[in-house]
């Protein structure tokens, strides 16, 4: 079930080439796939993203942030759901594992918060393993992978709830260095940690790996039949995921400088990408980051409300996502993104199945 | 410690485990029929839980006695959800499902935030339960009485819903439908109002539970995913979809939750359910009493 030693060496020694490549692939499928409307919105759009800081106040760039931040989240957990079909109400987990790790090592290792940044990765990763094997094994249903990361993100949020080298209820608080007060830094930082992010998913949904979980996600007995085994595929599926979303926990901890179990761990924290990524469209490239242009600003006009109104209005928020999340699955199951690019005639009529890639 | 300590603490969490198993039956029911899990069946319990509360401070009465507005009404606001919005997600894939419960559980959440605070429940439970203030003893049992009443509840609920399937009309039609929907459908049962009525049935249960328990707890912030997490774990532990192995799981977890308590440091016994599923998981995947695929 383990990868053998060799295989990493090399999957690490072909990393950087394989990303550049994806990364000319994801630009040819996008000039493949948009109209002329569509590459100059697109390309507005990113220079936009690129100069922010240099035209946006501070506000904005720490609204911006909030966006990446969601984007990049909903981007890990749409592999997971959009690709391999494997719903999580866990990734709280995930990205408590980044935030967590990153905290303990900048309070007592001496060494700031990088070694656990590094350690963040292959340590969520073995907790997605573990979860993926204990919530895919054959003769399961589908759901019961859902309620098994649903269960153990809730053990671990009440474990650390108690623990007092976690800081239990109140948390670890990180000491402010010289990045404090420096949005700037950590909006760039979570720019190209989401770019990054669509290149590996892109690299990852063209790969024999890729092709299994849309095989798997689409008919499973099917699949099965061809050769695939469903539970080595959506192991890795679920170890992949949940080492990508590691990162959005380090990046949390370093920029709030704060991380508890009820911020960092709670079900409401696993129920933002799937809300940003639902909204978007899942199971496309896009989706999690449109889903995250609509849910950030939605809820800071939420905040904002809440609290100029002299009545409590703090269930507005729940009530908001919830309609939203029916609405969604009654009305646009694939999510916003498929009806504003038609409607705005974004993308070309695709000339055969073209897939996801869009 | 004496074996009759050890005696009465099992013995308690049987009782627990009893209400516990009836929160998961709720889950298991709808589940098994109409292959959606209700993600908003906390939400449900902890609005029966208020329900009874209120009712219960309004005229000075005992919460139980709430228990039949509560799950008539839960069983009204099921079917007309399950007729006017889950029927139309019904054969869409489940991820849309899952959506749709975790929304509705959100909105749950919401109205439950608005809702005016109930009183906890004190004296009046106290007193109905126990005029002499004191616990029913039994050879080497001491049992608690409020813990006593909630279980012979769960267990007369239980009864009266094994009855109901194995004997009723319509509890044989909706077991047909969980079996075979499409050979239902061609026998002429009605699959839709069927579905509709298995997820009234199971949201009352879910009513019921929280009826049970408000004699000891009231709405707190956290009840409703409190509680869907208990659900979660119960039916796991017992096999996602089967009517005994909910209360075998209710039990168990029950059990080793009052076991934890009493031998742990008492901020463990949350988590002796969890080292419960967790087991069973690792041991017996499709749960005690589940069946694979």
């Amino acid at each position: 079930m383990m990868p053998k030693r060799q295989d990493l060496v090399r999957l690490i020694e072909t990393a950087p080439g394989r990303l550049a490549r994806s990364a000319a692939d994801l630009w040819r499928d996008w000039v493949d796939a948009t109209t002329w409307r569509g590459k100059t919105l697109g390309v507005l759009v990113l220079l936009a993203l690129a100069t922010l800081p240099a035209w946006g106040g501070t506000p904005l760039v720490a609204a911006m942030i909030a966006v990446l931040w969601l984007a990049y989240a909903g981007q890990a957990w749409n592999l997971l759901a959009g690709f391999a079909g494997l719903f999580s109400l866990g990734h709280a987990l995930f990205i408590g594992i980044g935030a967590y790790l990153a905290a303990a090592f900048a309070l007592h290792g001496g060494l700031g918060p990088w070694p656990g940044a590094l350690l963040a990765v292959p340590a969520a990763a073995l907790a997605g393993a573990g979860i993926g094997a204990l919530g895919c094994r054959a003769g399961l249903k589908g759901v019961h992978f859902t309620l098994v990361t649903l269960i153990l993100a809730e053990a671990v949020r009440l474990g650390a709830l108690h623990l007092d080298g976690l800081g239990a209820a109140a948390g670890l608080a990180l000491p402010h260095p010289a990045t404090a007060g420096k949005p700037v830094a950590f909006y760039y930082a979570i720019l190209i940690l989401t770019g990054l992010a669509l290149v590996v998913v892109r690299l990852l949904l063209r790969s024999r790996l890729g092709y299994r979980w849309l095989a798997l996600r689409e008919d499973p007995g099917a699949a099965a039949a061809s050769g695939i085994d469903p539970y080595r595929a959506r192991v890795a599926a679920a170890t992949i995921s949940a080492a990508l979303a590691a990162p959005a926990g380090v990046f949390l901890a370093l920029y709030l400088r704060h991380v508890d179990a009820e911020q960092t761990l709670s079900l409401s924290r696993s129920l933002g990408p799937v809300l940003g990524a639902a909204l978007g469209g899942i199971g496309t490239l896009v989706g999690p980051v449109l889903g995250a242009f609509v849910v950030v600003p939605a809820d800071q006009a939420l905040t904002w409300l809440i609290g100029r109104s002299h009545h409590d209005l703090s269930a507005l928020k729940p009530l908001a996502a919830g309609l939203a999340l029916v609405l969604v699955a009654v009305a646009a199951p694939g999510g916003l993104w498929p009806g504003l690019a038609r409607r705005l005639g974004l993308l070309k009529p695709p000339p055969d199945q073209r897939g996801d890639a869009a | 410690m004496s074996l009759a300590f050890y005696l009465n603490i099992v013995m308690s969490g049987l009782l627990t485990g009893l209400v516990y198993g009836l929160a998961a039956l709720g889950l298991s029911l709808i589940f098994t029929v109409t292959r959606i899990v209700n993600f908003a069946h906390g939400g449900l319990m902890a609005f029966g839980l208020w329900g009874a509360a209120a009712l219960a401070a309004r005229h000075g009465a005992d919460p139980l006695l709430a228990m039949p507005v509560v799950a008539a009404g839960l069983f009204l606001g099921g079917f007309l959800l399950h007729r006017l919005l889950l029927g139309r997600v019904a054969a869409a894939p489940e991820h849309l499902r899952t959506l749709t419960t975790l929304g509705l559980a959100l909105i749950l959440s919401a109205g439950l935030a608005a809702l005016p605070a109930t009183a906890p429940p004190g004296a009046a439970v106290a007193a109905a339960a126990s005029p002499t203030g004191d616990g029913l003893t039994f050879g080497p049992f001491l049992f608690d009485r409020i813990e006593l009443r909630a279980a012979l509840m769960a267990g007369i609920v239980t009864a009266l819903l094994v009855l109901f399937f194995n004997l009723g009309r319509t509890g044989k039609a909706i077991r047909a439908c969980a079996d075979n929907p499409f050979g239902a459908r061609l026998v002429g049962l009605n699959l839709e109002r069927l579905q509709a009525a298995t997820f009234g049935l199971g949201a009352a249960i879910a009513g019921i539970a929280g009826c049970l328990l408000a004699q000891s707890d009231s709405v707190r912030p956290h009840s409703a995913s409190d509680f869907l997490a208990l659900g979660l774990i119960v039916a796991l532990v017992g096999g996602l979809g089967s009517v005994e192995g909910a209360l075998l799981g209710g039990v168990a977890v029950g059990v080793a939750e009052s076991l934890g308590g009493a031998l742990l440091a008492p901020p463990l016994k949350d988590l002796a359910g969890y080292a419960v599923v967790l087991l069973v998981l690792v041991l017996r995947p499709q749960g005690l009493l589940g069946h694979s695929e």
